[in-house]
C-alpha cells in the first residue's frame, strides 16, 4: 500500500456524496429559521445562555394553537417575586420604515427590549430597541430628537446608534438584516418616544425556586403571533440567566429524559450534562460542537402548548426543577392583540 | 460572501469532505447540515476570519469526532455489515485488495480516520491537522502512525490469507 492508493480511496468515497442541489434548500431554511429565533433571543441578552442548549428545545409558535385556559393553581409558597406580571414598556419607536410590526416584548427591573420584524416569521428584517443601564458608549457623538446620541463606527456592530435617555439609561437602536443599518437606526433614534400605555404581560408567574437564587430579578418575555405565542418568565442575575420556564407551541421532545407526571399532566425531566465525554476540552469551536444538553423539564399541558423549564448559568437538581414547575402559577392569558395576526 | 452564497458555492465541498470522514453519505448530510445551521447564527464572525471554509471543516471533524449524533453510541460491524457499507460507497468494491482496505479504514477509531483523511483527502500537514483537530503535532503523528501500521498490517494478513 502506498499514498496514492489511499488518496485515491479517499477520492472514491468522496465521489459517492449526495447532490448538494437536493440537500441546501432545507438547510438555508432550517439556517433562517435558527437565525431568526436567535435574533430574538439576543434581544433578551440570553443568546450566550441559551446557546448552549440543544436546537431541539427551542419551539416554535404553531398557528391556530391558542394558550389553553389555565386555572391558577394554589400554593403553600408566597411567590418570591413579581408582584405584577404586566411591567410598562418605556419607550416606543414614533416612526419605523414602512411594514415593521411589534414582535416581541421583553422587559425585566431595569433593561428592556421591543423587536419589530418586517416579512414572515422566518425574516431577519429586524429592529430591536435595547433600554438597559450601561456606561457612555463609544462612538461619535451628536444630538438625535433633542437627546443626546452616539453612532457606531464599526459598521459591524450590533447597536447602530445609542441613545441618551436619562435616568442613567441608554437606549440601543440594532437594525439586523438591512444595507441601509445606519441610516435607518438614525431615523428611529430621532423619533424615540416615551410610551407608558404597552405592557410586557404573561400568565406566568414564580410560586417557589430555591433561595439560592434570591439574588435573582425576573425578566419576562412574550413573542409570535396573536394567536400563537411564546411566553417566558427568567429569573436573571445581572446579565446571567439563572433559569427559566416558557409556555409555548409543541416541539419535539429531546430524547432520553426520566418519564414524570407534573400539573397532573405528562411530564419529561432531563438531567443535562456534557452528552459527550470525549469531546475537545478548550478549543474554540467548543460551544459549537460539544453537544452541552441543558437540565430541563417539560410538561405536556394539551392542545399542543407545552411548558418547559431549563437550567441556565448555575446547577438546578431534577427535585427543584420538579417543584418550580409543581407551584409555577399560571393564569389567564395575556393581551396578545398588538402582535402580528 | 453572505451565508447563501457559502452554501451555493461551498456544499458540494463540504460534502464531499464530510463523505470521506464518515465513510457514509447519509451521515455526511447529518454531519453537513448542523454543522452548517450552527454556523449560520454567527456567520458575520465566521467571515471576518482569514479562512471560513476552514472554520467549518474544523467544525465538521469535530462534529465528526464527537460522536454525538446518531452514532454516539458504537456499535462494533460485523465484518459483513463493513462489507456491505463498504460496497455502498465504493465503486471498486469489486476488487479484493481495495474492498479490504476500505473495511480497515472505515474500521479505523475516527481520530485515526479523521487524521488519514485529513492527511490524504485534503493533504494537510501534520501541524496543520493539529491546528484543526486542537491536539498538539506529536498526538496527530501517533494517530498517523498507528492508523498506517494497522492499515498496513492488516492489508498485508489479508494479503497473506488469500
Amino acid at each position: 500500500m502506498n499514498d496514492d492508493v489511499l488518496r485515491g480511496l479517499f477520492t472514491d468515497v468522496a465521489d459517492q456524496a449526495h447532490d448538494p442541489v437536493a440537500l441546501a434548500p432545507a438547510i438555508l431554511t432550517r439556517a433562517r429559521v435558527r437565525r431568526q429565533r436567535r435574533g430574538l433571543l439576543a434581544a433578551a441578552g440570553t443568546t450566550a445562555v441559551l446557546g448552549a442548549a440543544t436546537s431541539a428545545v427551542w419551539p416554535r409558535p404553531r398557528d391556530g394553537a391558542p394558550a389553553p385556559a389555565i386555572a391558577t393553581p394554589s400554593s403553600a409558597v408566597p411567590s418570591p417575586s413579581i408582584p405584577d406580571p404586566r411591567v410598562r414598556m418605556k419607550y416606543r419607536p414614533s416612526w419605523l420604515p414602512k411594514g415593521f410590526v411589534e414582535v416581541s416584548r421583553i422587559a425585566g427591573p431595569v433593561s428592556q427590549t421591543r423587536s419589530f420584524r418586517r416579512g414572515g416569521p422566518e425574516s431577519l428584517e429586524l429592529i430591536h430597541l435595547f433600554l438597559d443601564a450601561g456606561p457612555e458608549p463609544r462612538g461619535k457623538r451628536t444630538t438625535l430628537g433633542g437627546r443626546t446620541a452616539w453612532l457606531t463606527r464599526n459598521p459591524d456592530d450590533q447597536t447602530q446608534v445609542t441613545l441618551d435617555v436619562g435616568d442613567g439609561r441608554k437606549l440601543g437602536i440594532a437594525v439586523v438584516d438591512a444595507q441601509d443599518r445606519a441610516e435607518i437606526a438614525r431615523h428611529v433614534a430621532a423619533k424615540i418616544v416615551e410610551d407608558g400605555s404597552a405592557v410586557a404581560e404573561i400568565s406566568l408567574g414564580f410560586g417557589w425556586y430555591p433561595e439560592r437564587f434570591s439574588r435573582g430579578a425576573p425578566e419576562v418575555s412574550i413573542d409570535g403571533t396573536r394567536n400563537s405565542w411564546t411566553e417566558v418568565l427568567r429569573l436573571k442575575d445581572g446579565g446571567r440567566m439563572l433559569f427559566e420556564v416558557e409556555l409555548g407551541a409543541d416541539h419535539p421532545r429531546p430524547d432520553g429524559g426520566e418519564r414524570s407526571t407534573l400539573r397532573g399532566r405528562p411530564a419529561w425531566v432531563y438531567e443535562g450534562g456534557l452528552a459527550d465525554p470525549s469531546c475537545p476540552p478548550s478549543t474554540p469551536e467548543q460551544e459549537i460542537t460539544c453537544g452541552v444538553s441543558t437540565a430541563q423539564t417539560r410538561v405536556e399541558l394539551g392542545r399542543g402548548r407545552i411548558l418547559s423549564l431549563r437550567q441556565g448559568a448555575e446547577d438546578l437538581a431534577v427535585d427543584e426543577m420538579k417543584r418550580i414547575v409543581t407551584e409555577l402559577r399560571l393564569g389567564p392569558a395575556p393581551d396578545t392583540s398588538w402582535l402580528p395576526g | 460572501m453572505t451565508f447563501e452564497e457559502f452554501v451555493a458555492a461551498r456544499l458540494g465541498a463540504l460534502l464531499r469532505y464530510a463523505t470521506a470522514l464518515t465513510f457514509d453519505p447519509h451521515h455526511a448530510d447529518d454531519i453537513v447540515s448542523e454543522v452548517l445551521v450552527r454556523a449560520s447564527t454567527r456567520w458575520r464572525r465566521i467571515t471576518r476570519m482569514d479562512q471560513p471554509e476552514a472554520y467549518v471543516k474544523r467544525m465538521i471533524v469535530n462534529e465528526f469526532i464527537s460522536a454525538r449524533r446518531r452514532s454516539a453510541k458504537v456499535v462494533p460491524m460485523s465484518h459483513e455489515q463493513l462489507d456491505s457499507a463498504a460496497a455502498a460507497v465504493d465503486p471498486h468494491a469489486g476488487l479484493p485488495e481495495r474492498d479490504a482496505l476500505m473495511r480497515q479504514v472505515s474500521a479505523l477509531p475516527r481520530r485515526q480516520r479523521a487524521v488519514i483523511a485529513l492527511r490524504y483527502f485534503e493533504g494537510h500537514s501534520f501541524d496543520e491537522i493539529a491546528e484543526i483537530l486542537g491536539v498538539r503535532p506529536s498526538t496527530v503523528r501517533v494517530h498517523a502512525s498507528q492508523a498506517l501500521a494497522r492499515l498496513r498490517m492488516d492489508v498485508t494478513t489479508v494479503g497473506e490469507n488469500r
